[in-house]
């Protein structure tokens, strides 16, 4: 299970890969092993562990912190044992099965490996195999049928589930998407969120305008007249999709 | 390599098992198939999956 972005939903996969993982996968430990030593050291591995990312790997090797929120054992046969994991991006589960086996005594090593979750992304509701998106993109463009291809795309609004929202005026869309801050007379509805969280710029029919980080309190934009509410980090709304609502200044 | 890992398609668990343990049926390799972008058997798959005959 992999998120993809495509074209302008690129910009949200930040939000997107931070989230939590699961994974299950396949360890061989090294030599015959007695299920409760080694369940106990696998379940000692719960909570914060020290990684260092393996040699080949894509960012920089230094000692790291992660947290593993669960670890469970699903089977055991002879030397494999079947793993369910759920941590932090960021964690390596080579490594992970690798330091199980130093401790253990004998050593281990990953043999399969298979993430059934991403953030929000679940194996049971939204896995797509890329064969699926090929009949998809078959069907869409030999047939004309594009159900099969509009259950494979979802909507980038979709990655914002988890995080506080702002719904804004219409007037103000194009606005931002110009570059404009957003402004309290500009809100028309939000969630509860505290300053600093990341939170969502939404239109009033749902289409995902811009992120940022709050500048303020919702309790405090309650009572706000004016001020700039959310410092924008990325906007995705194109250009010129909502009317202009502005006056041009003529000096 | 040969895969060990098992999943209950029904249930969505994972074993190491051929039958799953609940509900007894058979489990299957969660692995997808190889993948070329080329893809050349799609209509193919598409009619075995439907159970028709694609004209387009």
């Amino acid at each position: 299970m992999l998120p993809i972005g495509i074209e302008n939903a690129t910009k949200i996969m930040n939000y997107i890969s931070k989230g939590g993982k699961e994974y299950v996968c396949v360890m061989q430990v090294h030599c015959e092993y007695n299920k409760e030593e080694l369940a106990k050291i696998i379940s000692s591995f719960k909570g914060e562990i020290y990684q260092r990312p393996p040699v080949r790997s894509s960012v920089k090797r230094r000692l790291r912190i992660r947290r593993i929120y669960d670890i469970e054992i699903l089977d055991m046969d002879k030397k494999l044992v079947l793993l369910r994991v759920n941590c932090d991006s960021g964690t390596y589960m080579r490594k992970l099965c690798h330091d199980i086996g130093i401790i253990y005594g004998c050593g281990a090593h990953m043999r399969e490996l298979r993430r059934t979750r991403s953030g929000i992304f679940t194996e049971s509701t939204n896995l797509v195999k890329l064969h699926e998106l090929s009949e998809a993109i078959y069907l869409y463009k030999n047939c004309k049928d594009e159900t099969e291809l509009r259950r494979v795309l979802i909507p980038m609004e979709f990655a914002t589930c988890e995080i506080p929202k702002i719904v804004i005026e219409d007037s103000a869309v194009n606005a931002l998407a110009y570059g404009a801050q957003l402004a309290v007379p500009g809100v028309v509805a939000y969630q509860n969120f505290k300053k600093n969280d990341t939170v969502a710029v939404l239109t009033l029919k749902g289409e995902l305008v811009a992120t940022g980080n709050a500048l303020m309190d919702s309790e405090e934009l309650e009572n706000a007249k004016k001020g700039i509410v959310v410092n924008l980090s990325r906007v995705f709304m194109q250009r010129d999709i909502y009317p202009k609502a502005w006056k041009k200044h003529e000096s | 390599m040969k895969w060990k890992m098992r999943k209950c398609p029904k249930d969505n668990i994972y074993t190491f098992k051929d039958t799953c343990q609940i509900c007894g049926s058979k489990t299957v390799i969660p692995h997808p198939s190889r993948f070329s972008p080329e893809d050349k058997y799609v209509k193919y798959r598409i009619e075995l999956k439907k159970g028709i005959t694609l004209n387009c």
